[in-house]
């Protein structure tokens, strides 16, 4: 008997070990698309820019294309890249949008594209939670979570699918 | 005749472009430093004195930090994606040191004194290390140091906003306790590559 409760408890507490796993990885998913691990990064109160890095999954047989940001957070949301030209970095908006090709993914990360928050209304906290909204050609309005890591990250530790 | 002189001009427009490519390429990653694998500066003249103001508001030049290797970063606050990589970068290859982290002096130079106040670099600077000291001036003292160091910035403002980006090189360079540049990494080079090659200094 005390065994069965053991193993019993011990299913319970890996089924909540594993909804704990999944809830560090957030995503939101609409439609074919899903976005996965949207993140950024601490800022101090003087800071007022942020960038905002995801990857954006698309399960659908046609492409789409990611044109706009919003967000109540900052001033401005816009999508930005990062152009490295020579030995110089170069900031730029993006113009026409970012393309999501059918049946693919396309990576928003530091040294590439990325949101750019300008104008923040607030200091971007270590583990709060950005709200966003990405506005896509043909999927729509999707509301995101970033979660906000250290000012110096890479991104949040993850695992190799 | 009417062919070929379009053939002519169509080939008298690319050889421009190229040209005009080529010396862009040239002009901005300067072959001298640009050609040394991974990093190593070999008999090119880099750095030098500087005249500055710390994060906290002291006058420094480059004697202050003597005596210790230092890795200096040339970068901006209003910058949220390459800056923050590279001084995080920096601060993880210090980790990587362990206690010998305390032989080095982490130096981030703003390439935006006119944004970056020595109190907008205290705060900035918090984020990244304990040890990270910000270093600001005028307009014409930081165009001193970052020549000396051979950083390109330039300021880029699009008209649809009201502020500016800054263009600029992306290098840290580590110096030796003798204010020498030693060794130079570029963007994206890994933290434990930086702290292998600090080791090897250290050694040396």
């Amino acid at each position: 008997m005390a065994l069965i409760r053991r193993l019993a408890l011990m299913a319970i507490f890996a089924a909540a070990a594993s909804g704990a796993v999944l809830a560090q990885v957030p995503e939101h998913k609409q439609g074919p698309l899903t976005i996965v691990q949207p993140w950024s990064r601490a800022t101090v109160p003087t800071q007022k820019t942020g960038g905002v890095f995801l990857r954006i999954e698309n399960t659908g047989s046609r492409p789409d294309h990611l044109i706009g940001v919003e967000s109540e957070i900052a001033d401005t949301a816009s999508l930005h890249a990062m152009i490295r030209h020579g030995d110089v970095m170069r900031m730029r908006p993006v113009v026409g949008g970012i393309d999501v090709p059918a049946n693919g993914h396309v990576v928003l990360a530091p040294g590439g594209k990325h949101v750019m928050l300008i104008g923040l209304r607030g200091q971007l906290i270590k583990a709060s939670a950005v709200p966003l909204t990405l506005v896509f050609e043909r999927g729509g309005r999707v509301q995101i979570e970033a979660i906000v890591e250290a000012a110096g990250s890479r991104g949040p530790a993850r695992e190799s699918k | 005749m009417k062919k070929s002189a379009r053939i002519g001009l169509l080939l008298a427009i690319l050889v421009i472009a190229a040209a005009a490519i080529l010396a862009e390429r040239l002009l901005i990653r300067d072959p001298d430093t640009a050609q040394a694998p991974s990093g190593i500066v070999a008999g090119v003249a880099i750095g030098g004195p500087f005249t500055l103001t710390d994060h906290t508001g002291r006058q420094v030049t480059e004697r202050d930090y003597l005596g210790n290797f230092a890795l200096v970063f040339f970068g901006y606050t209003f910058c949220p994606d390459v800056c923050p990589t590279e001084l995080g970068d920096i601060a993880l290859a210090l980790d990587e040191l362990g206690d010998r982290s305390a032989a080095v002096t982490p130096l981030m130079i703003t390439i935006d004194p006119e944004r970056d106040t020595p109190a907008i670099l205290a705060e900035y600077v918090t984020l990244f290390h304990e040890r990270l000291i910000g270093l600001t001036g005028t307009v014409e003292q930081i165009k001193q140091v970052a020549d000396a160091y051979r950083i390109i910035y330039r300021r880029f403002e699009d008209p649809n906003y009201t502020f500016y980006l800054m263009d600029h090189t992306s290098f840290i360079y580590l110096l030796d306790p003798d204010g020498k540049v030693v060794s130079l990494f570029r963007y994206g080079t890994a933290p434990e590559e930086m702290a292998a090659i600090i080791r090897q200094h250290m050694r040396g």
